[in-house]
């Protein structure tokens, strides 16, 4: 005796809504200083809980994805792959692989989804991903091996790709994996034709501690698809002073204003306090200041009443991306008033991040404690210091993290 | 292993969130309730909320005629939860009729356990061991009395098998008027009232020397649940101290039990009713040591609505569930309790092979 009815159409409907708002907030915030190890742990938690569900019936949920989903955005691709997946069936897989390839925004979607999962779950379809003639698929083939941080011969493979979009990723890879032993091939392909190629491959190698690289890598710091990264990289190779020097150098030119008070927090010489506390009163650039001056002095601007509410909104003035949007406003006087009360727990010449000096045990609790941004800092940090480790992902599954840092 | 426990083989669930054990859990993991206004409506006009399994998804018990004729329209619902659910945990059992079921059903079927046992074999299309199944007629702590029944029936080594279930439903217009009429049914103007609900859950266990096919690195344990009685209970005239919970608790923690604490994830068997957060609090202070700190606390009624004599499998099933997957740390603590004296409380651990 068989009921009618033998699964819940409505709960499966609202587990694929809840999965896809939260999965497409997930990509949005999982580099940002708003999402920390914990809020993400939590975040992903509740996606792997709607994921259960769909799950129940990977083969019905799949028919729900194909009949609501658009798949025009990353979140949508990335719960669809998950439930292809899971369903083990040709078509399907074949399908969201063939939806995500077909966009740069939909891509991310489905590395994230064969990401999420065990690597041996995936393993098959990224080996044959690989040797796919498509260069889209090779990508999304080394982008998951890199996430993973697959060990073996594919990273050199694929940095003689013909596809120079694979051989960029695969540079990246070299510097993610740790891989000290093909410093010799990434000087080779900094000699690239393709920009891409020059940056990752000198990225990497500066990473892995090829000082030849830094001095490449540095002009590129002003490239708007590539300033964060070169910062994020050379100040931490660099020694202080010298870093502290090329700071300068840049703040020559008024247009790099942002990239040194991002810099200046990289760098955390308690030093460039006054100056990022002079910007508070630069509407435009007083939450990007103030950024740094917590990123070095560990204060929280909220916790600490340090905050000021935001201006009142313009109507009248076009709608704009904010830059600063993940940051909180600051209140000048507030925080003036808390360094001259402070500064004397800092030592001059000395790098700070989160109000401590610089030290291996201090990067391991930033990377437990700290906000998403702080903590890929940290990570970067720590791979540098101890050459051949492979850069701790911060962006793999909250929980998985956790289980890897042991907290 | 103490030989007052029994391994989990197997659960099988149907609730108003869940027509399977795996969407019952998914659903409560993700925090999905599932509550409508009824057609029944509360003595002051407006329709109540409950908690209800589509139509769709019950047995179709009334094709059988003696059914009808013995059975009250509640229970002929109970029988219509019940089977999908025991067809559940029983998938690929091959003898099922060599396993006796112990079961937890309302108060009200007191006196006609065995008769209920007889229609729920017929509606079910299998035999279980009707000779030594029993039936335990005590509401919401009932699963956890069922519990008790069946290890010792193992612990005796009486046979290597047993099921241990809960059924019940709220969905009745007597039972409905009786709550409403105490203003204990959710609702505009009602400050202390819980979501009816229903639900049926069965649990497959097996002695720990049994004989099992499973591979799973991981095997559930559940213990012999320590009982309570609650002199002060809602029907009582006697003062409301929360000791019957309490004793549960100081039972099941002086048992070999004791040896899986500290406990880090509490099933609770809250209903919405205030008293029992009381009673919770009471037996946790004077048990604080037998707690992790931190400790998740988990109350799925806040889905599936209260499952009446389900709840005590149900948060079992569901504890083993978590575990299992992951997503829940154990040791995980079930309790619940009825509107009456009866308390309990289990232990959900794992035990590698």
């Amino acid at each position: 005796m068989i009921p009618a009815l033998i699964l819940l159409a409505d709960i499966v409907e609202q587990h694929l809504e809840e999965a896809v708002m939260l999965a497409s907030r997930r990509m949005r915030s999982v580099r940002s200083s708003l999402q920390s190890l914990a809020t993400l742990v939590e975040l992903d938690c509740r996606i792997d809980a709607h994921l259960d569900g769909l799950l129940v019936d990977a083969e019905n949920a799949w028919t729900l994805c194909a009949a609501t989903l658009k798949f025009d955005e990353a979140g949508e691709v990335f719960v669809g792959a998950q439930v292809a997946l899971a369903s083990g069936i040709s078509e399907p897989i074949q399908k969201i692989v063939e939806i995500a390839c077909s966009t740069p925004h939909t891509l991310p979607g489905l590395i994230s989804a064969l990401g999420w999962l065990p690597y041996p779950r995936v393993a098959s379809l990224v080996l044959s991903l690989s040797v796919s003639e498509i260069a889209e698929h090779r990508y999304v083939a080394v982008a998951v091996q890199a996430l993973h941080r697959v060990g073996g011969d594919w990273v050199q493979k694929a940095l003689h790709d013909k596809s120079t979009l694979l051989q960029a990723r695969a540079c990246r890879a070299v510097g993610e994996l740790g891989r000290a032993d093909l410093v010799p091939q990434l000087q080779v392909l900094n000699q690239s034709a393709d920009e891409a190629v020059v940056f990752w491959s000198c990225w990497s190698a500066a990473l892995l501690g090829d000082l030849s690289a830094v001095a490449a890598l540095k002009r590129f710091a002003t490239a708007p698809d590539y300033a964060n990264d070169a910062l994020d990289v050379v100040l931490r190779r660099l020694p202080p002073q010298a870093a502290n020097l090329w700071l300068e150098e840049l703040a020559q030119d008024e247009a790099n204003v942002r990239l040194i008070m991002q810099g200046a927090g990289i760098v955390g010489d308690p030093a460039f306090v006054p100056g990022l506390i002079g910007m508070l009163s630069v509407p435009e650039l007083m939450r990007i200041a103030a950024g740094a001056f917590c990123t070095i002095t560990g204060v929280n601007l909220v916790d600490a009443k340090l905050d000021a509410p935001p201006p009142p909104e313009n109507d009248d003035a076009p709608t704009q991306v904010d830059p600063d949007d993940d940051l909180p406003w600051p209140e000048p006087q507030r925080v003036f008033a808390w360094w001259e009360k402070n500064e004397t727990r800092f030592e001059p010449e000395t790098r700070y991040l989160l109000g401590q000096p610089v030290t291996p045990e201090h990067l391991r609790w930033v990377l437990r404690h700290g906000n998403q941004k702080q903590r890929y800092g940290a990570a970067l940090e720590l791979a540098m210091r101890t050459p051949g480790t492979p850069v701790f992902e911060t962006t793999a599954p909250g929980f998985l993290q956790q289980k890897r840092l042991g907290a | 292993m103490n030989a007052r426990s029994a391994l989990l083989l197997n659960t099988g669930m149907l609730t108003a969130i869940g027509l399977s054990a795996a969407q019952t859990a998914s659903s409560a993991r993700a925090g999905i309730a599932r509550f409508a206004e009824s057609s029944f409506f509360a003595k002051n006009g407006e329709p109540m909320t409950l908690a209800l399994v589509p139509e769709e998804a019950l047995a179709p018990v009334e094709e059988l005629l003696d059914v009808e004729a013995t059975w009250n329209n509640r229970a002929q619902r109970l029988l219509a939860l019940a089977v999908p659910a025991l067809q559940e945990a029983l998938a690929g059992v091959e003898q099922p009729q060599t396993i006796p079921l112990f079961l937890g059903l309302p108060d009200e079927l007191a006196a006609q356990g065995a008769e209920f046992l007889a229609s729920l074999a017929q509606v079910a299309e299998f035999e279980f061991d009707r000779t030594r199944s029993e039936t335990i007629c005590a509401g919401r702590a009932a699963g956890l009395l069922a519990l008790d029944r069946a290890l010792e029936f193992l612990a005796n080594g009486r046979g290597p098998f047993a099921v241990v279930g809960g059924v019940d439903s709220y969905f009745d217009l007597d039972v409905l008027n009786a709550l409403d009429a105490e203003d204990r049914v959710a609702g505009e103007g009602v400050m202390d009232g819980f979501i009816p609900g229903e639900g049926a859950c069965f649990l497959l266990l097996g002695a720990p020397d049994a004989p099992r096919s499973t591979t799973d690195a991981e095997l559930i344990l559940i213990s012999a649940p320590g009982l309570g009685i609650e002199s002060g209970h809602r029907y009582s005239q006697e003062p409301h101290r929360g000791d019957g919970l309490a004793t549960a608790f100081a039972q099941l923690f002086s048992s070999a039990a004791a040896a899986h604490t500290p406990v880090h994830t509490v099933f609770a068997g809250y209903n919405g009713e205030n008293s029992w957060a009381k009673e919770w609090g009471v037996a946790y202070l004077r048990n604080k040591e037998k707690f992790a700190e931190p400790f998740a606390f988990e109350h799925p009624v806040d889905c599936f609505g209260d499952p009446g004599a389900a709840l005590g499998p149900l948060l079992i099933g569901l504890a083993a569930r978590g575990m299992t997957k992951g997503y829940r740390s154990g040791p995980c603590l079930v309790w619940c309790g009825s509107d009456r004296d009866a308390r309990g409380a289990v232990l959900v651990t794992t035990g590698a092979r």
